[in-house]
C-alpha cells in the first residue's frame, strides 16, 4: 500500500525545491570583471569590490586581465557575451574602452579610468566613477597644510589634461587663488616650464598628465619644487610617497566598493542603464611629512574634516 | 687575490642592494603603476585614432552603422541610401536602382563615388556603381560614410555630388562565423556566411553571399510599342535575379589584401527600349584585388602604398523589340553584347605631421583602363536597322564600342590644420590629368569653427569633376545613340554651410545650406541619331535638416528633410524626376534585451515632369516599413522579421515621355523572416 502522505510530503519537497531552485536562478545577479592589466592598483579595487559584492550577494562570473593589449579585447568580449552577465565593471580605460566600443547592451562600470572625459565614456549603458577628486575638495585639503596660499601653479598638456583645467579654473578662482597654467606639449618642455613658475607660485599643482609627468621627469620636478621651498601637490598618494608634500585621492580599494554599490543600484533600477560619471564618495588627505619637515610646516595644527594619511 | 675577490663582490652587493632598493621604492609608492597607467592611455589614444567624426569632418557627412542597418531591416545598400538627406532613390526601365543627389538625377548615377573600404567600385562604362552594385549585401558592413557633397580634391573623378564609402567587417569585429539565411515574398532566398579569425599574425575576414529571387512583377498597360500589334502590353514585368558576393581581407602586419567578386544574372525590368521583353539576360561579374602596405618611417611620417587590379565582364543578351515587330521583324530584335575592362592603378598615400595639429597628405595615383574583347551580334543591322534572318556576328564589321585605353596620372595635396582648439581648417587640390583630354585641377576649403560648446559651424568650398564614361565617349554604330570621342569632363562648384549642435546629451540637430552650379554637362543632343555633347548646366540650391534624440537601449528617433530646387542655367526649367520636398521619419525601440522594433517611414513630395511632358507630376507618397528583431532566446540566435511596404501603397518611379506612359510601377507590401546564428 503506498502511502499517499510519503507521496504528497515528496512532491512538495520537489517543487519547493525547483520553486527555491527558480527564485535563486531569477535573483542571482551576476558580474564579469575586465582589469586593463595586472597591477596592484587594479587588483585593490578588484579586492575591494568583491568584498562588497559578497555582501550584497552578487556574484563575480570571471575576472578577465586584458594584459595591457587592446587586441584581445575582442576574444574576452565574446567570452563575456557567453557569460550574460548582468553588469561589467571595467577597471582602467583599457578595458573601459574595449567594452564601450564592443558592447551596448550590458550595463558597465568604469573607475581608476584618469581623465575620463577625454576618452569620452558616455554611453547610455555606462556608468563611471571618477578618479578625480572635486577640485573644492582637493583646495580644502591643501589649504589645511599650507594655510591660505594665493598662485598655485600647475604644468600641463592642453590635449591632455586642458579640460581639467577648464573645469577647475573658475572654482580655483572663487576660492580666491590665482592659477598660475603653464602650456607644454613635450615632456622636454618640462625644465623650461619649472624656471618659468618657480618664483611665481606659491605651490605647484601636479596633473595626472603623461607629457607633464614621465619617468625621467617626475624627479626633476620634485627636486625642483624641494629646492626652491614649493610645495607639490598631487592627485595621487603615489606622487606623495614618491616625495611629493601632499595630495587629495581616494583609496583603491574604496574605489572598487563604490563600483559594487553602483552595480547594486543600477540592478534595482526597472530598466538598467546609466547613473552618470560620479565623484568618489571617500577620499582621503596623504601628506609626507619628511617633505613637510624639510619645506618647514608645521603639521601638528593641521585641522580637515577628511581622513588623513602620513606617510611614511 | 683575496683582497680582489672581496672588492668584486662588495661593488656587486652595491649595486645588487641599489637596484633592489631603487625597484622596492617603486613598488612601494606605486609609481609604477602610474607610468603603466599612463601607458595604457596611449594604447587607447592610438588605437582610437579613425576616420574624423561627423562633427570634426571637413564635409557635409552622414554615417550610418552596422546596427541602425540591422535594426531598420535594410538588406542591400540601396536600401541604406534611402534614408539619407538628399539622397533620393528610383529605378529605370531595366530594373536599376538610381540614385539622385541633390536635385539631380543622372543616369547610371555616375556623379557618384561609391568604395569599398577606400577602393572605387564605379564601373568605366557608365560610370557609376549601382549598376553592379546596388544590391550589395549589408552583412559584412561595419558603417557607411557618406559625404554630400563633391570630394574630387581628394577621390578625383566621379566623387561630384557625393561619395559613399563602405567600410567592411574585419577579425576585430568578426573573430568567428556567422551564418544568415533569410527568405520572404517572391520566392526571394538569401545565404551568407561572414567570417573572421586571427592566425598568429594573420587576420582572415571576408563573406560568402548567394541570393535568388523571382523578384516582384507588375502588369504594364501599355508600353512604348502599344497598340502595336507586337507589343506585349499589357504584360507583366519581370525581375528575376541570382547573384554570388564573395569578399575576402587578408592582413599580416603591415600588408593588406583585398578582394571582390560579384556574379550577377537578372532579367530586365520592363526592357531596354521600354519595351516589354521575356527573352533579355543582364550578365556581369565584377572582381577586384588591392595590395596595400602601411609603412610607418617615423612617428610623423607614414606612407602607404598600393596596387590594385579591377575587372569588370559585361555581357548581357537583350531583346530590344518583341518577335513581329512592326510585321518587319518576325524574330524580334535582338543582340548580344560583351565587353571586357581592366584596371591596373597604383597609388602612394604620404601623411606628414608637420607640427603637432597639422597633418600634411600628400599622394599620387596612376591608373590604366582598357577595354577589350568585344564581341557584337545582331539579328537586324546596327545602322540601318535592315531585318536579317539570324544573329550577325558584327565584331569586327560594326561593333557597339571599341577597344579604348585611358591613362590616369594624378596628384594631390591636403592640409588639415588644427588652427585652435575650436578651429580646424582643411585645404586641399588635386590635379587629374586624363588621356583625352586636359587636365582638371579640383580645389577645396572647408573650415570647422566650433564656436559655443555642443554647436559647430561648417563652411566648405569646392570643385569637383566627373570624367565622361567610356559609354559616353565609345558607343558607336547604334541607331538611337553614339558617343563623342572629344567630350571634356562636367565640372561643379560647391558652397555649403552647416550648422549643427547637441541640444542636451540626448539630442542633436544639424542643419545645412548647398549651392552647386554644374557646367558642361554631358547630355544627348536631337540629331539623329543622338550623340552625348557637353551643353548646359544646372543651378541647385537647398537646405537638408537632420534631427535625432536618443534615449539610450536603443531607443531613439529621428527625421530628416531635404528641400532642392534644381533648375537648368539656360532655359530655367525645372531639373525632373526628383522631388522638391522629401524626408525620412523613424523610430526604435529596444523594448527590452529579447527584442528591437523599428519604423521607418520615406516621404517625397510630388516629382516633376521634365519640360514638354504633359504628364501629372508623379504623386507624393509615404512608405512604411516596420522590421522586429528578437534576440536572446538562445545563445547567438537572433531573428528579424521585416515588412516593407507596409500600407501596400501603390506607386511609381518616373518613366521618360513617350516610352511607358503610366510609369515604373513598384513592388507592394513585402516581407522578410531572417535567421542569424553565430559561432
Amino acid at each position: 500500500m503506498i502511502n499517499k502522505t510519503r507521496i504528497y510530503l515528496v512532491l512538495i519537497i520537489i517543487l519547493s525545491a525547483l520553486l527555491h531552485c527558480s527564485y535563486c536562478a531569477y535573483a542571482e545577479k551576476t558580474v564579469v570583471v575586465i582589469k586593463s592589466q595586472d597591477i596592484s592598483a587594479y587588483n585593490k579595487v578588484v579586492k575591494g569590490f568583491q568584498d562588497e559584492c559578497f555582501k550584497n550577494d552578487i556574484t563575480i562570473k570571471s575576472i578577465y586581465d586584458l594584459n595591457g593589449k587592446m587586441k584581445i579585447g575582442q576574444k574576452i568580449v565574446r567570452k563575456v557575451r557567453k557569460e550574460k552577465p548582468d553588469i561589467i565593471l571595467a577597471i582602467g580605460v583599457l578595458a573601459a574602452t574595449v567594452v564601450k566600443e564592443k558592447i551596448d547592451d550590458i550595463p558597465i562600470v568604469f573607475c581608476m579610468v584618469i581623465n575620463h572625459a577625454r576618452f569620452q565614456l558616455m554611453e547610455s549603458n555606462i556608468t563611471g566613477i571618477s578618479t578625480e577628486i572635486a577640485i573644492e575638495d582637493q583646495l580644502k585639503g591643501f589649504q589645511s597644510i599650507l594655510g591660505a596660499f594665493k598662485n598655485l601653479g600647475v604644468i600641463y598638456d592642453p590635449s591632455k589634461t586642458g579640460n581639467i583645467i577648464a573645469n577647475a579654473e573658475k572654482k580655483i578662482e572663487d576660492a580666491g587663488i590665482n592659477l598660475v597654467k603653464y602650456e607644454i606639449s613635450d615632456s622636454k618642455e618640462v625644465s623650461e616650464a619649472m624656471k618659468n613658475l618657480i618664483g611665481k607660485i606659491d605651490a605647484l599643482w601636479l596633473l595626472p598628465d603623461s607629457t607633464v609627468v614621465t619617468k625621467k621627469s617626475f624627479g626633476f620636478i620634485k627636486s625642483t619644487a624641494l629646492e626652491n621651498r614649493t610645495p607639490l601637490l598631487c592627485t595621487s598618494d603615489v606622487f606623495v610617497k614618491a616625495g611629493a608634500l601632499a595630495s587629495v585621492s581616494s583609496n583603491h580599494k574604496d574605489v572598487g566598493k563604490q563600483a559594487a554599490g553602483l552595480a547594486r543600484k543600477i540592478l534595482e533600477l526597472s530598466m538598467p542603464g546609466s547613473l552618470g560619471i560620479v565623484y568618489p564618495d571617500r577620499f582621503k588627505l596623504t601628506i609626507n611629512t619628511k617633505t613637510a619637515e624639510k619645506l618647514g610646516l608645521e603639521l601638528k595644527e593641521i585641522k580637515n574634516g577628511t581622513k588623513i594619511n602620513f606617510y611614511p | 687575490m683575496l683582497k680582489f675577490n672581496l672588492i668584486v663582490f662588495s661593488l656587486l652587493c652595491l649595486l645588487h642592494s641599489n637596484l633592489t632598493h631603487s625597484s622596492v621604492q617603486a613598488e612601494e609608492t606605486g609609481l609604477e603603476d602610474m607610468f603603466a597607467i599612463f601607458t595604457e592611455e596611449e594604447i587607447v589614444v592610438s588605437a582610437l585614432k579613425r576616420p574624423r567624426t561627423v562633427l570634426k569632418s571637413p564635409a557635409i557627412m552622414s554615417v550610418i552603422t552596422a546596427k541602425q542597418i540591422k535594426q531598420m531591416g535594410f538588406r542591400t545598400l540601396i536600401d541604406v541610401l534611402k534614408i539619407v538627406p538628399g539622397f533620393y532613390i528610383s529605378m529605370d526601365e531595366t530594373g536599376e536602382r538610381e540614385i539622385a543627389v541633390r536635385g539631380v538625377l543622372d543616369d547610371a548615377s555616375q556623379k557618384i563615388k561609391v568604395l569599398i573600404d577606400g577602393h572605387s567600385i564605379n564601373d568605366v562604362w557608365r560610370g557609376g556603381a549601382m549598376w553592379n552594385f546596388d544590391d550589395l549585401p549589408v552583412e559584412n558592413i561595419k558603417r557607411i560614410e557618406i559625404i554630400r557633397g563633391p570630394g574630387s580634391a581628394l577621390y578625383g573623378q566621379n566623387a561630384f555630388l557625393a561619395v559613399i564609402d563602405i567600410i567592411t567587417k574585419d577579425t576585430e569585429d568578426i573573430d568567428g562565423f556567422q551564418v544568415t539565411t533569410s527568405g520572404g515574398s517572391f520566392s526571394t532566398q538569401n545565404y551568407n556566411l561572414l567570417f573572421g579569425r586571427e592566425l598568429g599574425g594573420l587576420k582572415i575576414s571576408g563573406f560568402l553571399d548567394y541570393f535568388d529571387t523571382q523578384g516582384f512583377s507588375k502588369k504594364i498597360e501599355q508600353d512604348v510599342l502599344f497598340p502595336a500589334a507586337a507589343s506585349r502590353s499589357p504584360g507583366q514585368s519581370q525581375n528575376r535575379k541570382e547573384k554570388t558576393d564573395l569578399n575576402l581581407r587578408l592582413s599580416y602586419n603591415n600588408l593588406e589584401v583585398k578582394a571582390k567578386y560579384m556574379k550577377k544574372r537578372r532579367k530586365d525590368y520592363i526592357g531596354v527600349g521600354d519595351a516589354l521583353n521575356e527573352e533579355s539576360i543582364l550578365r556581369d561579374t565584377y572582381m577586384f584585388t588591392e595590395f596595400t602596405y602601411k609603412l610607418s618611417l617615423s612617428e610623423k611620417l607614414n606612407m602607404t602604398p598600393k596596387v590594385y587590379y579591377d575587372q569588370y565582364n559585361y555581357d548581357p543578351f537583350f531583346e530590344q523589340r518583341p518577335d513581329g515587330h512592326l510585321g518587319v521583324y518576325p524574330e524580334g530584335i535582338k543582340g548580344q553584347l560583351r565587353f571586357k575592362q581592366r584596371t591596373i592603378g597604383f597609388e602612394n598615400q604620404v601623411n606628414y605631421k608637420l607640427f603637432e595639429g597639422n597633418e600634411l597628405t600628400f599622394g599620387l595615383q596612376y591608373e590604366w583602363i582598357h577595354q577589350h574583347d568585344i564581341k557584337y551580334g545582331k539579328n537586324s543591322h546596327p545602322i540601318t536597322n535592315a531585318n536579317l534572318t539570324t544573329v550577325t556576328d558584327f565584331t569586327h564589321d560594326l561593333p557597339f564600342t571599341r577597344k579604348a585605353t585611358r591613362h590616369i596620372y594624378a596628384f594631390y595635396l591636403q592640409d588639415e590644420w588644427n588652427i585652435t582648439k575650436d578651429i580646424d581648417l582643411t585645404i586641399g587640390v588635386r590635379h587629374d590629368r586624363f588621356t583625352r583630354f586636359e587636365g582638371t585641377t579640383n580645389p577645396r576649403v572647408g573650415l570647422i569653427w566650433r564656436f559655443i560648446e555642443d554647436a559647430h559651424l561648417k563652411l566648405l568650398l569646392a570643385t569637383a569633376f566627373k570624367a565622361p564614361s567610356f559609354q559616353e565617349m565609345f558607343l558607336t554604330n547604334n541607331s538611337v545613340k553614339i558617343g563623342n570621342p572629344s567630350l571634356d569632363p562636367e565640372k561643379i562648384n560647391t558652397f555649403e554651410i552647416g550648422l549643427g549642435y547637441h541640444f542636451t546629451e540626448h539630442m542633436r540637430a544639424s542643419i545645412n545650406y548647398f549651392y552647386n552650379r554644374i557646367r558642361d554637362k554631358i547630355i544627348l543632343d536631337t540629331a539623329t541619331p543622338k550623340q552625348f555633347q557637353n551643353g548646359g548646366g544646372s543651378r541647385i540650391h537647398g537646405i537638408e535638416a537632420e534631427w535625432k534624440a536618443d534615449f539610450g537601449n536603443d531607443n531613439y528617433v529621428f527625421a530628416n528633410y531635404t528641400f532642392q530646387d534644381a533648375e537648368d542655367t539656360r532655359d530655367r526649367n525645372r531639373l525632373p524626376d526628383v522631388p522638391v520636398h522629401n524626408g525620412n521619419i523613424g523610430i526604435n525601440a529596444g523594448f527590452c534585451k529579447y527584442t528591437n522594433a523599428n519604423l521607418t517611414t520615406h516621404l517625397s513630395g510630388p516629382r516633376p515632369r521634365e519640360d514638354g511632358d504633359t504628364r501629372r507630376d508623379i504623386p507624393a507618397q509615404a512608405l512604411v516599413n516596420m522590421t522586429l528583431i528578437g534576440k536572446n532566446f538562445i545563445d547567438n540566435f537572433e531573428v528579424r522579421g521585416s515588412v516593407f511596404n507596409l500600407f501596400d501603397k501603390s506607386y511609381y518611379d518616373p518613366a521618360p515621355q513617350n516610352t511607358v506612359p503610366t510609369d515604373y510601377p513598384q513592388q507592394g507590401r513585402s516581407f522578410t523572416i531572417e535567421l542569424r546564428y553565430q559561432f
